[in-house]
């Protein structure tokens, strides 16, 4: 077997097994259909079973992740890892949307990790349900990937900046977001990191104000496909008239090492915003060869 | 040993725009701004300043320059590298880190040649062999140590020359007037303040950033049908 279907060598920034609530490693069997090879939950976290959704491609597998609390409380920490081995091809997503509950103790928050690795020719897609910030809630989310020069991604979050539908607009205290990408040997090649400032903005004319957003429903995509046009691709994903996303600011721009996208989207509506993300990643799977997103039950 | 007269004209020539380094061409999105019309007024020229320096410039590219200064200072090309390359990676908009880099080595040759010192000499080198990006910030904070500037004052000299720099698009946009830009100069100096006081106690692994309307104005930029500026 060459180098580089090796396992990586144990980073120092992995997380310790010991304190995930949810770590899962897949691989490509003897029909190179992914499936679990390993899997470990601890509350409050759930995984479901391997569906295969894609009636043109059964080879990839379509795993949700539950989670069995209310959702994000103060000093709440939740730790995920997810491993794909050499050819595994995996849709990640969860059942709803992830909620930030109120932390009205100052000092407390709610802290997420999540540690990916994807190893030579595997392909991760990982398409979670919104984040949403209710009133008072602190959080911070870590998300560190180790992506082999061969592996694909398409990673995205969707950030809701309070319960919009019931008028609750920054009033969260915090929501900080970090997410690194390294290669296979270690090196860190991309950091994107926010700190979205809540209720102590408002006075500011900053969360308020169209020049900080211009829309509510705030979504980031990182998109690394070793073997496609990125120009193409990039061109695709600007063609919002085309594909009727009038009502959406999206713009897209190459990564460090122009190793890939990173797509900025800004709606009014969640809906918007999420059809524009699986419309993306059908023009990643359209460039790739491969079948469209199928219906994806929840 | 520089006097405090020699410190301060040095503050002078390297935050005036009259120093060649390309940077009153960029307008940081302000363009895509204006001519999507989403800028229009001297106020909403002010929020695009705060905004850009409270929550990027103030919490990216400072942070770099103050390593880069500390570096330069104590002789260490170390950490100079490694602020270059750190703020290459969290850069995530293309049209800026070309732009940082162009800005970067023409402040490498002009600095080699107002102010000979090894420590140039070097970083010129790594420039050449593709060891460093000499993104602006950066090379910037090294040449301004270098020169005999202290820390804060880098900083500051910094930071004006981009404010000005932006309020000088703003003007050639037909968006607010010389003596509106003036004001508005005047009345961010408490957000220059608060983004070097920011900066000073960050760690380069902590840098962050987080404006989502100005990333996609300057994602836009190159798009344009017509253009004034670099970005």
């Amino acid at each position: 077997m060459g180098n580089k279907l090796k396992r990586k060598p144990e980073s120092n920034l992995k997380s310790n097994p010991a304190n995930n609530h949810l770590e899962i490693t897949v691989a490509g069997d003897r029909h190179q259909r992914t499936i679990v090879t390993q899997q470990y939950t601890a509350y409050p976290l759930r995984l479901s079973k391997v569906f295969r959704l894609d009636q043109g491609d059964r080879h990839r597998a379509y795993l949700y992740i539950t989670n069995t609390s209310p959702g994000l409380l103060a000093g709440d920490i939740v730790n995920v890892a997810v491993t794909l081995d050499a050819g595994a091809s995996l849709y990640l997503t969860d059942q709803s949307a992830t909620k930030v509950h109120a932390m009205p103790v100052p000092g407390t928050k709610a802290i997420a990790n999540t540690h990916l690795e994807i190893a030579a020719g595997a392909s991760l897609e990982f398409m979670p349900e919104p984040v949403i910030l209710f009133a008072e809630a602190t959080s911070e989310q870590i998300t560190h990937i180790t992506l082999h020069s061969e592996g694909a991604l398409f990673w995205s979050e969707v950030i809701l900046p309070g319960r919009l539908a019931r008028g609750e607009y920054y009033d969260f205290s915090s929501y900080k977001n970090r997410v690194e990408i390294e290669s296979w040997d270690g090196e860190l090649w991309f950091r994107e990191a926010i700190n979205l400032a809540g209720k102590s903005n408002k006075i500011t004319p900053f969360q308020s104000g169209a020049l900080f957003a211009e829309k509510s429903v705030l979504a980031t995509l990182i998109i690394v496909q070793p073997h496609l046009d990125l120009t193409q691709l990039a061109q695709k994903l600007d063609n919002l008239e085309g594909a009727n996303f009038t009502d959406l600011s999206v713009a897209n721009s190459t990564l460090p090492g122009e190793k890939g996208l990173l797509v900025r989207v800004l709606g009014d509506k969640t809906s918007a915003v999420k059809k524009y993300l699986q419309y993306a990643l059908n023009c990643v799977r359209q460039l790739g060869d491969r079948p469209q997103i199928p219906y994806i039950p929840k | 040993m520089h006097s405090s007269i020699s410190q301060q004209l040095i503050l002078m020539q390297l935050s005036d725009s009259f120093f060649p380094t390309g940077s009153f061409t960029l307008s940081h999105g302000l363009e895509t701004l204006v001519q999507t019309r989403q800028v229009q007024s001297v106020a909403d020229v002010q929020t695009f300043l705060q905004i850009l320096l409270r929550n990027k410039v103030g919490v990216t590219d400072t942070v770099a320059l103050i390593h880069a200064h500390r570096g330069s200072q104590n002789k260490d090309l170390g950490v100079i590298r490694h602020a270059d390359r750190q703020l290459f990676i969290q850069t995530a908009i293309a049209k800026n880190r070309a732009t940082q880099r162009q800005s970067g080595r023409a402040l490498l040759m002009v600095a080699g040649e107002t102010w000979p010192d090894k420590r140039i000499e070097i970083l010129q080198q790594d420039a050449v062999q593709g060891k460093i990006h000499a993104l602006h910030p950066v090379i910037f904070g090294a040449i301004a140590a270098v020169a005999g500037l202290e820390e804060r004052d880098a900083v500051l000299g910094f930071l004006h020359g981009l404010v000005t720099g932006i309020l000088g698009a703003a003007i050639r946009l037909s968006v607010i007037g010389h003596r509106q830009a003036q004001q508005v100069l005047r009345a961010i100096a408490p957000d220059i303040e608060a983004a070097w006081t920011m900066a000073t106690t960050m760690p380069l692994e902590q840098m962050w950033s987080c404006t989502p309307t100005i990333d996609i104005a300057q994602m836009r930029h190159a798009k344009l049908p017509q253009r004034l500026f670099a970005n």
